[in-house]
């Protein structure tokens, strides 16, 4: 079965350069530019995880997280900041983490670290995509 | 919008730049380059008129697609000034033609820096 990641981000070349790195190691893409256009995804595809950014457009990724995990609670995702002048890309993730997310990758993003992360929650997590009756 | 940065960081950060070159194929990592050097001048472009009309959304959120942008090729300076920029509360009249002067001035710098990063070494 393809491995499907879903990039959920309003910064276009975040798409290509996450897009780029993910398909050169064998996984399909699919692209999302706010919460709500994620959750439009997710409701008429398959995804293996969910690869999401905090501050969008529409729907932040909290929200986005919160909504993803009320339909599809196993369907992993991996939340990326870069922070904000009040707040750390680290103490944004930790809270990604207390919300649920099952890992958190700070920005700019680089091969070897988003691998890392999509590896790891890939092997821990068991992601299925499956909606709630 | 009126403090001053006691060390402002670099125009370029060569390191991000070339780590981000070597996580993309050659023709993908132009082409990304070719997107940012393109939407530069537009975003200035967009700036301009949301300034003029003291949109504070519309700079706002420029200023969001620029740090965007600027964080993923290490441009620095740019990603500081317009993380600044989102994070300004209220973001005034004042402050809007400031951001938007303060943009004028790094865009330019941070062309060039791309631009030179690109050619081969001597």
């Amino acid at each position: 079965m393809d491995r499907v990641i879903l990039v959920v981000d309003d910064d276009p070349i975040l798409h290509e350069i996450a897009g780029e790195i993910l398909e050169s190691e064998g996984f399909r893409v699919m692209h999302a530019y706010d919460g709500r256009e994620a959750l439009q995804v997710l409701g008429a595809a398959r995804c293996s995880l969910v690869l999401c950014d905090v501050f969008m457009p529409n729907m932040d990724g909290f929200e986005t997280v919160q909504q993803i995990h009320a339909r599809w609670p196993r369907l992993p995702v991996v939340m990326m900041s870069g922070g904000n002048a009040y707040q750390s890309p680290a103490t944004m993730l930790n809270t990604a983490r207390l919300m649920g997310v099952s890992a958190g990758l700070a920005k700019p993003i680089n091969r070897e670290r988003l691998m890392s992360k999509i590896n790891e929650t890939l092997a821990a997590d068991q992601p299925v995509q499956e909606d709630i009756a | 919008m009126s403090e001053v940065l006691m060390e402002e960081p670099p125009i370029l950060d060569r390191q991000r730049f070339d780590e981000l070159r070597a996580s993309c194929a050659p023709p993908v990592f132009n082409a990304l380059v070719e997107t940012f050097t393109d939407n530069l001048p537009l975003l200035l472009h967009q700036l301009r008129a949301c300034a003029s009309r003291a949109d504070a959304d519309g700079v706002r959120s420029i200023a969001h697609q620029y740090r965007g942008f600027a964080g993923s090729f290490g441009a620095k300076r740019l990603e500081a000034i317009a993380s600044r920029i989102q994070n300004t509360e209220p973001l005034d009249p004042s402050a809007i033609l400031e951001a938007a002067a303060a943009i004028e001035v790094v865009a330019p710098d941070t062309l060039e820096a791309i631009t030179r990063a690109m050619q081969p070494d001597p």
